[in-house]
């Protein structure tokens, strides 16, 4: 033991910023958080032990915690798979060997990199806003006058579903190694036998790329799961309008910082845990029967 | 082998001297309670933190200069939130997490955090280091729970109907007195609207705000929180929401859609952009307001309820500087409140951007010196005073039920709900968050 920690101790001891970092921002949060989670706890005063009464009260007696969920499983659940088959699509328009190839990539990662910023949602703001560029366009090009896309609860999360999709870089990027990854004999001898581009597309490209869409989907849905910025920003701050855009983080929120009901928020966290784990598991369960690998799966 | 410990030597060494720099120091603590002792004359540092508008942050900014020149021992970082939106969850964060400023601005929910042990009573520094020979009685008192000073004011405030001067004449109509009951504002507002043609309305839709509900709530002799507990009835609630239902029918206000598309605050109203041609504003933000726009504000009385209602209108001080309980240097930051309020040129520059000062020598002074515009101000509050009544403390967890207000507001007006049940729903939501 002592011989092991001696041939060790410089590789851990250079390890242990991160590690007590880990531990300290990481591990000791999320133990308090289960604790608080059980307790009645408004952020300045100290905690007292309640039990389960949190999440009794999240699932009996919480219209909001409903709206909230229902507004994330519909954001995950249109804005994941529109953005995936986006990125797949512009990715093969490049795997074409476009000019400039290089300046397209930036440009389409571009989005991806401003994503999450603040800068974005308000330009976004701007662009849906009753008398912003989309309007003025659809008026001018269309005759039609049409509503104020963001505050209008109608449309105001599809707006946001809108912005994420545009923000499809990362995954783009993802998807073009993988397609540069498939050799290209395989679509050769496709075309000796006469096959279709669309064909080839389905029955060559897809199947091969099937672990890239994995990690792609898997990654997406947990971040889109976790989705907090654009609404925060958008609704300033209110998940408005009527809730419209009440995501479960922006809720946890309100509910932790703005509400005084930080051993609720905890014990909402917690949930969303385990339906994100919920959910990754179900992917990777039935990942078996659709995700192929090069050495069958070894 | 001796290599290896050479390394291991330093890599040791490394991490001790990285890992103390990033705790608390003995050294500091030292310096502290020398402090306390001797006065000021080691390096003082403390934090100071406020919301609100560009204005009062640059002005708050230079009178920290001016304070940091006449006691140069004396350094204090401003943390400042522009709007109240993030305010309360920075604060909050930081009460928690033992890290809050030594000078925290607050509003008139003070007393929550009084009950929560936060702040420091002032009573020992009264007189000694907070001179208070030109503060009203009642002003100190606004900052007091049981007799323990907790705050001292920073300015009072009232509120009224700002109106937009250029778009009245345009509209061709005599500008408002102040002299209206609820439905001569009504109609007044509809009128506007039907002179300004598309796009361009009476008035602002105001019924999400709770302090306006509670401002015509009172007209009936109720209150959202009035000695300890609520005092509204849900008819009022029906009334608030039929009556904006009504404006909205009328034309008098904004569109359901227009209405969420704006936070109404200086830096996102409809108002400003001159889409609004009236719209319920604090009397110190009219400076705010003026700054980012073009054409010329006034603000004359909100509407009364009529010939036998009482007076709903009240004088708050609109924020009070309090200093956490557990501050490092209580002295000194008592010495900035006194500056605050007292020293003439900080008194000049803060102005009334926080509202009417406490002290009345700086009151004086500012009056001489006032412009046209800040002397609308003071009229104002001149008429607001004969029209108010005691202020009454903002209901506890204030925010949870201006958020369900603002959600039910937008529900009615959209169509999603009926009256009668977002009043129930509202009823309900003020009884179990005060009741929390």
């Amino acid at each position: 033991m002592a011989r092991l920690w001696k041939k060790n101790a410089i590789p851990y001891l250079f390890l242990l910023p991160w590690l007590i970092g880990l531990l300290a921002l990481t591990v000791g949060p999320m133990i308090s958080s289960v604790y608080y989670s059980l307790t009645n706890y408004d952020v300045i005063s100290s905690p007292t032990y309640i039990g389960f009464d949190n999440y009794k009260k999240m699932f009996m007696d919480d219209p909001r915690f409903y709206t909230s969920l229902k507004v994330t499983f519909i954001y995950v659940f249109t804005s994941v798979p529109l953005k995936l088959i986006f990125a797949l699509l512009v990715a093969s328009l490049m795997n074409k060997g476009l000019r400039g190839l290089t300046f397209y990539r930036t440009l389409y990662y571009l989005p991806t990199l401003l994503g999450g910023s603040v800068a974005i949602a308000v330009l976004w703001r701007k662009i849906f806003g009753a008398t912003g560029i989309v309007n003025h366009f659809l008026l001018l090009f269309f005759g039609i006058e049409a509503p104020d896309w963001i505050a209008n609860p109608e449309y105001s999360l599809y707006t946001i579903v809108a912005l994420s999709v545009w923000q499809f870089g990362s995954s783009m990027i993802i998807f073009l190694a993988g397609l540069k990854q498939i050799p290209q004999d395989f679509y050769e001898a496709a075309q000796v036998d006469g096959a279709s581009k669309w064909k080839q597309f389905l029955k060559i490209t897809i199947p091969l790329l099937t672990p890239v869409i994995f990690f792609n989907l898997i990654m997406q849905l947990i971040s889109a799961f976790q989705a907090f910025t654009q609404s925060f920003i958008i609704s300033g701050g209110t998940g408005g309008p009527i809730d419209s855009t009440l995501f479960y983080t922006l809720y946890l929120y309100l509910k932790g910082f703005s509400f005084y009901e930080m051993g609720y928020a905890s014990a909402m966290a917690w949930v969303l845990l385990i339906i994100i784990a919920f959910f990754t598991f179900i992917i990777f369960s039935t990942s078996k029967s659709w995700v192929h690998y090069g050495d069958g799966g070894k | 082998m001796t290599k290896n410990r050479i390394m291991l030597f330093v890599t040791i060494l490394t991490i001790i001297t990285l890992l103390s720099a990033c705790t608390p120091g003995g050294a500091d603590k030292v310096s502290s309670d020398d402090q306390s002792a001797n006065g000021s004359k080691e390096s003082v540092e403390l934090r100071f933190s406020w919301w609100g508008s560009q204005v009062r942050t640059e002005n708050t900014l230079k009178v920290i200069e001016l304070f940091e020149k006449k006691y140069p021992n004396i350094k204090i970082t401003g943390e400042y939130v522009g709007g109240t939106d993030g305010y309360w969850n920075k604060i909050n964060t930081q009460i928690a997490g033992g890290n809050a400023p030594d000078l925290i601005q607050l509003g008139n929910n003070f007393p929550e955090y009084v009950s929560r042990n936060t702040l420091l009573d002032l009573n020992p520094y009264i007189g000694k280091k907070i001179n208070v020979d030109h503060i009203d009685k009642t002003t100190i008192a606004a900052g007091q729970v049981d007799g323990i000073t907790y705050g001292i004011s920073l300015g009072s405030n009232s509120f009224g109907v700002a109106y937009n001067t250029e778009l009245i004449k345009k509209a061709g109509m005599e500008p408002p007195n102040g002299d209206w009951t609820w439905d001569g504002f009504g109609k007044y507002a509809a009128d506007l609207t039907k002179a300004l043609g598309k796009g361009i309305y009476g008035t602002v839709d105001e019924s999400r705000f709770p302090l306006l509900f509670n401002f015509m709530a009172r007209q009936s002799g109720h209150s959202l929180y009035r000695d300890g507990k609520v005092s509204v009835v849900e008819q009022d609630f029906v009334n608030w929401l039929s009556m904006w239902d009504k404006f909205r029918k009328e034309g008098a206000t904004t569109t359901a859609e227009m209405a969420a598309a704006y936070t109404e605050s200086p830096d996102n109203s409809s108002f400003v952009e001159g889409k609004t041609a009236m719209h319920f504003i604090w009397s110190n933000q009219v400076n705010a307001y003026q700054k980012v726009m073009k054409d010329e504000i006034n603000i004359v009385l909100p509407p009364n309820g009529g010939q036998s209602a009482e007076k709903g209108l009240w004088l708050q001080p609109s924020q009070v500087v309090s200093v956490n309980a557990k501050t490092k240097y209580p002295e000194e930051a008592a010495m900035f409140i006194d500056f605050m309020v007292n020293d003439p040129e900080a008194t000049m520059i803060l102005g009334n951007e926080r509202g009417i000062p406490a002290s009345a020598t700086a009151r004086e002074a500012l009056m001489k010196n006032a412009t046209p515009q800040d002397k609308k101000i003071y009229d104002f509050i001149d008429i607001a005073i004969q029209n108010s009544t005691t202020n009454d403390p903002e209901p506890p967890n204030g925010n949870e039920f201006t958020t369900e207000m603002l959600n039910i507001s937008q529900s009615v007006a959209f169509g999603k709900k009926s009256i009668a049940e977002g009043s129930k729903v509202l009823f309900e939501k003020v009884l179990t968050t005060v009741n929390k």
